[in-house]
């Protein structure tokens, strides 16, 4: 009789915390909704950006690339990232095919070569050109390739936001949570913090100087500090424009080797 | 010859100095290049004639220009190598002008093709003549003229290249350690000006037209081609023995190849056959005025590649290669006289640092699976030394039975151990 009480007493405890957990559940995903819809409609956009790569001695180095990216109806966007400095790299081009459920394509120009291969899943996890941005960072934040947890409301530089967590749905991924804190009214993120597959924490991200463009809120800046290394990657966006009218064959495979 | 040749050039000249006008403020010009100091070192050999070091200045330049809906480029290569006269050159490897109306793109000019997805064995990079005194794996180009039609769809395009003008490759000179031509017959009567025949047509008529259809798509995860070619072949020339020389011969084929390479979990899967058809014997009259005949060896080739890549905890990226190679063919001497890599395997173990510096370090070894004795093994190492000054050195060990009269596969270089030194200013 004691057992059948302590077993219902224990059913009462899960169906409660099931009952907890879905609205935070379906609360992160939302939040992570709304930030992807304040985002849409930009159709193409054109970028400008220096990324500043600073060692674990203050030592830096400057590398200038630009990124075009193309909007897409019923998946995610395609873009195109390419690099103009350092020389040796001049004309390195990292095309993605973002997709909503199934893994990303990507896919590399080396001009050295004047070939275009493909990158495999588990080589997402790599660092870019030595910065501390991944491959996999570079890509989009489709919603559907996260699962998420509500934590709270809370306050990030005096700013109203939101905390919530995601866990890559990709098992490929180099991370296995982000910790996200999200502006409620820029509907932007503001900082992530990355764990790697020990649940460590790896880097973080600050997302800041945020301009507005067609009713959107973008971030000029984007400074990442790796925890374990203390090497850091700062990319500024020396311009950015949105609405722009690019050709779809543009962001083929077969076209990276062409510079315009 | 020189002549015509010269009129081939003219015409593209023409077609530049028509696009010059319409450069102007609103053009947009992206440029790059490099120029490098390029060393490399041969352990001596028995022959007094070959040339055991060579040191060489590279300039290579590329440049593009759009404006509204044409695109130029323009892709030049030149060696200037102080110890072997047929090493100074500039290659035209890509000048062209492109115009786009609306899916579909008409381009005219010289133009590199890198068809092939594999990283040793290009089954399918046969349309551009190339230097045959260049590395195995990665042979410096010549431009091929063409007039390209292409049309363009969302995931896929096709198209259609007619090529007016044969280019002959450009073959190592006598003394070169990468002349493939018995060395006992080398050291005696020179290399002669090589020619190529179509059937009746020769080299002299410069008209033999040739084309190609390709045909490639992303599909699901994979990117497929497809591809015909009719042309003259000059990857893999017929040796005539003349009079005053051996003179190499090229001849038409007929090739029908795919491509296919798909990501699958860590690994990046490559597969590529190619099918080529010698259809007729070509006849041709010897200096000695002796009637010559000789057909080019009908075969498949198939390569297969796989490539798996991870990332260490020093956030290190480690690549391993395997890459086969095999000719189908009825006679597998003729095979070996063929390619010198007629039945191969290729393995490379690449460590990529990612730091900022771009330390690379490589070995590979490549070993004949039909002649077990003959294998290369090469180690390199790359370092970024500045945002424009980098360097790359390393050594290739190949070994091979020497066989001076009748070479076949890698016995054509015999034991040919190389140090290799390259500093590049990019800018």
């Amino acid at each position: 009789m004691k057992y059948k009480w302590l077993l219902i007493m224990c059913a009462f405890g899960l169906m409660s915390q099931s009952i907890q957990a879905n609205p935070s559940n379906n609360k992160g995903k939302e939040i992570a909704q709304i930030v992807y819809d304040s985002e849409k409609g930009y159709q193409g956009e054109l970028g400008e950006i220096e990324m500043i790569l600073i060692n674990a001695q203050d030592e830096k180095i400057t590398r200038k690339l630009t990124n075009k990216i193309l909007e897409m109806k019923d998946d995610g966007p395609r873009f195109i990232i390419e690099f103009l400095w350092p020389a040796d790299v001049k004309g390195t081009k990292l095309l993605t095919w973002s997709h909503r459920t199934k893994a990303d394509s990507q896919w590399i120009f080396m001009p050295a070569f004047n070939r275009t291969k493909r990158i495999s899943s588990r080589n997402k996890s790599g660092a870019f050109m030595g910065s501390e941005f991944s491959y996999e960072d570079l890509a989009s934040t489709e919603v559907e390739k996260y699962t998420y947890r509500y934590i709270k409301d809370t306050l990030l530089n005096n700013r109203e936001s939101w905390l919530i967590e995601r866990y890559p749905v990709d098992k490929n991924s180099g991370y296995s949570k982000h910790v996200c804190w999200v502006d409620k009214e820029y509907k932007v993120f503001k900082k992530v913090e990355y764990y790697d597959r020990k649940s460590e924490r790896l880097k973080t991200a600050i997302f800041k100087n945020h301009t507005q463009l067609h009713g959107a809120w973008y971030p000029n800046t984007i400074h990442i500090t790796n925890s374990q290394t203390r090497k850091q990657t700062i990319m500024n966006w020396k311009k950015r424009t949105i609405k722009m009218t690019f050709k779809l064959p543009t962001f083929s495979p077969s076209k990276l080797n062409e510079w315009l | 010859m020189v002549i015509k040749m010269k009129k081939q050039y003219l015409l593209f000249l023409m077609l530049a100095i028509w696009c010059l006008p319409n450069i102007n403020a609103k053009t947009t010009v992206m440029s790059r290049g490099g120029n490098s100091l390029d060393i490399r070192s041969f352990n001596p050999d028995q022959w007094a004639e070959t040339i055991d070091t060579n040191i060489s200045y590279i300039t290579q330049f590329s440049s593009w220009f759009k404006h509204e809906n044409s695109i130029g480029k323009v892709k030049l290569f030149s060696r200037y190598d102080g110890y072997d006269i047929n090493r100074k050159y500039i290659l035209i490897q890509d000048l062209y002008i492109k115009q786009e109306l609306n899916d579909v793109e008409i381009r005219l000019g010289f133009q590199e093709f890198n068809w092939s997805f594999l990283d040793s064995f290009k089954l399918s990079d046969t349309l551009n003549s190339r230097v045959m005194d260049s590395p195995f794996f990665n042979p410096e180009k010549l431009g091929e003229p063409v007039i390209t039609w292409t049309v363009l769809a969302e995931q896929s395009q096709l198209s259609i290249i007619v090529m007016p003008f044969v280019q002959l490759s450009k073959l190592p000179s006598k003394g070169s350690r990468f002349n493939d031509q018995p060395k006992a017959i080398a050291s005696s009567p020179p290399l002669l000006d090589p020619k190529w025949f179509d059937h009746s047509k020769k080299s002299e008529e410069q008209n033999a037209i040739q084309y190609a259809i390709r045909y490639n798509e992303t599909l699901q995860n994979a990117d497929i081609s497809l591809y015909f070619i009719h042309h003259i072949d000059r990857i893999h020339p017929f040796n005539s023995i003349e009079e005053n020389g051996i003179r190499p011969l090229f001849f038409r084929n007929m090739e029908i190849g795919t491509t296919w390479m798909m990501p699958q979990d860590d690994h990046i899967i490559t597969f590529e056959s190619v099918f080529k058809n010698f259809s007729e014997s070509n006849q041709f009259i010897l200096k000695n005025g002796n009637l010559a005949e000789a057909k080019g060896l009908d075969h498949i080739q198939l390569g297969l590649g796989i490539e798996h890549s991870e990332i260490n905890d020093n956030g290190w990226q480690i690549k391993k290669n395997i890459e086969f190679k095999h000719i189908i063919a009825e006679d597998r001497l003729l095979a070996q006289e063929l390619s010198i890599f007629q039945s191969d395997i290729f393995f490379n173990y690449q460590i990529d640092v990612n730091n900022t510096n771009g330390t690379l370090l490589q070995v590979s070894a490549v070993i004949d699976l039909e002649r077990r004795h003959e294998y290369i093994i090469e180690m390199s190492y790359v370092e970024r030394l500045s945002d424009t000054w980098k360097i790359m050195f390393g050594k290739r060990w190949l070994h091979s039975d020497e066989d001076e009269t009748n070479p076949k596969g890698l016995n054509k270089f015999g034991n040919m151990n190389e140090l290799f030194i390259s500093t590049t200013r990019y800018f």
